[in-house]
C-alpha cells in the first residue's frame, strides 16, 4: 500500500493570469474569438436574469421551475444561434454571388 | 529538471466520452472559475512519444484532477476496461512522490468509497466525490482550490449554463460532434475563461457572490 499524498484541498494564492494573456495560448483566430464572447454575453444576460430570479425560491421550488426555465434560455439561445448561422450563411451566399458577377 | 510548473495549470485525467460532457463542461467551467487553466491529453499526438508528452503535460502543471467515476469496461466489443487514466494517474503519484513541492494531484469520484474497491492500493486517499452531478463537480472544485473571493457555486452555476448553451455553436463551427477534440477543447477554454472574466465583474459590482 502506498502512503496518501494527497491533501483535502489545497490554498491558491498565485495571481489570477489576465484575460488577454490567459487565452494567447489557446491560438483562436481574433474574429472567431468576437463572435465566441458575443454568443456568450447574451447567454449570460439570459441566465444572470434567471439566477436573480431564483434568489428567492426555496429548492423544491427551483427544482419544479428552474428546470424549465433553464430548458427554455437553452432553446431560445439554440434558436438565436441558428438564426446567426443563418444570416452568416445568406451573407456568404451573396457575396459569392457577387464574387462571381464580377 | 524540467522547469518549474505554472502555477495556476491543472491537468485533467478524465474520460472522453459522451456520457461525462456534462461533467467535462463543469471541470473547465469551474476550474477557470476559480483562477486555474485546465490542460488536456487531447490535443496530443499519437505515436511513440505521446507517452514522453503526457509526462511533460504533468510535469508542466502545479495541479492535477484524475477523474475515476468511469473506469468500467467500455461498451463497445471487445469489453475493454478503460486504463490511460489509472496509467497517467501513476506516471503522476510517481512525478508527485519524487517533487512533492512541485505537484499536487487529487482524485475525483462519482460513489464514495468505490476507490478502495477498484484501486485498493490507494486505500487511505480521500476522494473528491462528485455524485455525477455539475454541482457536485463545482462545489468539490470549490473545496479542493480555496481562494479568496472565490465565486460561489450558484454564481459558477450560471457561469455554466451561459457556457453550456453556447457549445452548439462551437460544434457546428468545428464541424464535428466530438467535445474534446484539441480545437474544441481551446473554444470552450474560451468560452470558460469569458464567463470566469464575467463573474468576477459581477462580484465587483455585487451582483454576485
Amino acid at each position: 500500500m502506498i502512503e496518501t499524498v494527497m491533501p483535502q484541498s489545497v490554498y491558491i494564492t498565485s495571481p489570477i493570469e489576465p484575460f488577454e494573456s490567459s487565452i494567447k495560448h489557446l491560438r483562436i483566430p481574433k474574429i472567431r474569438q468576437k463572435a465566441l464572447l458575443a454568443l456568450l454575453d447574451r447567454a449570460w444576460a439570459r441566465y444572470s436574469i434567471l439566477d436573480a430570479r431564483s434568489v428567492n425560491r426555496t429548492s423544491a421550488e427551483f427544482a419544479s421551475t428552474g428546470a424549465r426555465a433553464h430548458h427554455e434560455a437553452t432553446e431560445a439561445i439554440k434558436e438565436e444561434g441558428r438564426e446567426l448561422e443563418l444570416t452568416r450563411r445568406a451573407e456568404t451566399g451573396k457575396q459569392r454571388k457577387s464574387a462571381s458577377a464580377a | 529538471m524540467p522547469p518549474q510548473p505554472n502555477p495556476n495549470a491543472v491537468f485533467l485525467n478524465i474520460p472522453y466520452d459522451q456520457d461525462f460532457q456534462s461533467l467535462y463542461i463543469a471541470y473547465i467551467v469551474g476550474l477557470y472559475q476559480l483562477g486555474l487553466t485546465p490542460f488536456l491529453t487531447s490535443g496530443i499526438p499519437g505515436g511513440e512519444r505521446r507517452l514522453d508528452r503526457i509526462l511533460a503535460l504533468i510535469q508542466s502543471c502545479r495541479y492535477s484532477i484524475h477523474d475515476l467515476s468511469r473506469v468500467e469496461l467500455s461498451a463497445t466489443p471487445p469489453a475493454t476496461p478503460r486504463s490511460n487514466m489509472p496509467l497517467e494517474l501513476g506516471l503522476t503519484i510517481t512525478w508527485a512522490k519524487m517533487h512533492p513541492k512541485r505537484h499536487t494531484w487529487f482524485l475525483w469520484e462519482s460513489i464514495h468509497r468505490r476507490i478502495q474497491k477498484s484501486m485498493s492500493d490507494l486505500d487511505g486517499t480521500d476522494a473528491h466525490i462528485h455524485s455525477g452531478t455539475v454541482v457536485g463537480v463545482l462545489s468539490e472544485l470549490r473545496n479542493a482550490f480555496v481562494r479568496d473571493g472565490a465565486p460561489s457555486v450558484q454564481a459558477m452555476m450560471v457561469a455554466y449554463s451561459a457556457v453550456e448553451s453556447s457549445i452548439h455553436e462551437i460544434l457546428e463551427g468545428a464541424g464535428t460532434r466530438n467535445l474534446y477534440a484539441a480545437a474544441t477543447f481551446r473554444e470552450l477554454c474560451l468560452l470558460a475563461r469569458g464567463a470566469a472574466r464575467l463573474t468576477q465583474e459581477g462580484i465587483k459590482d455585487g451582483l454576485a457572490t
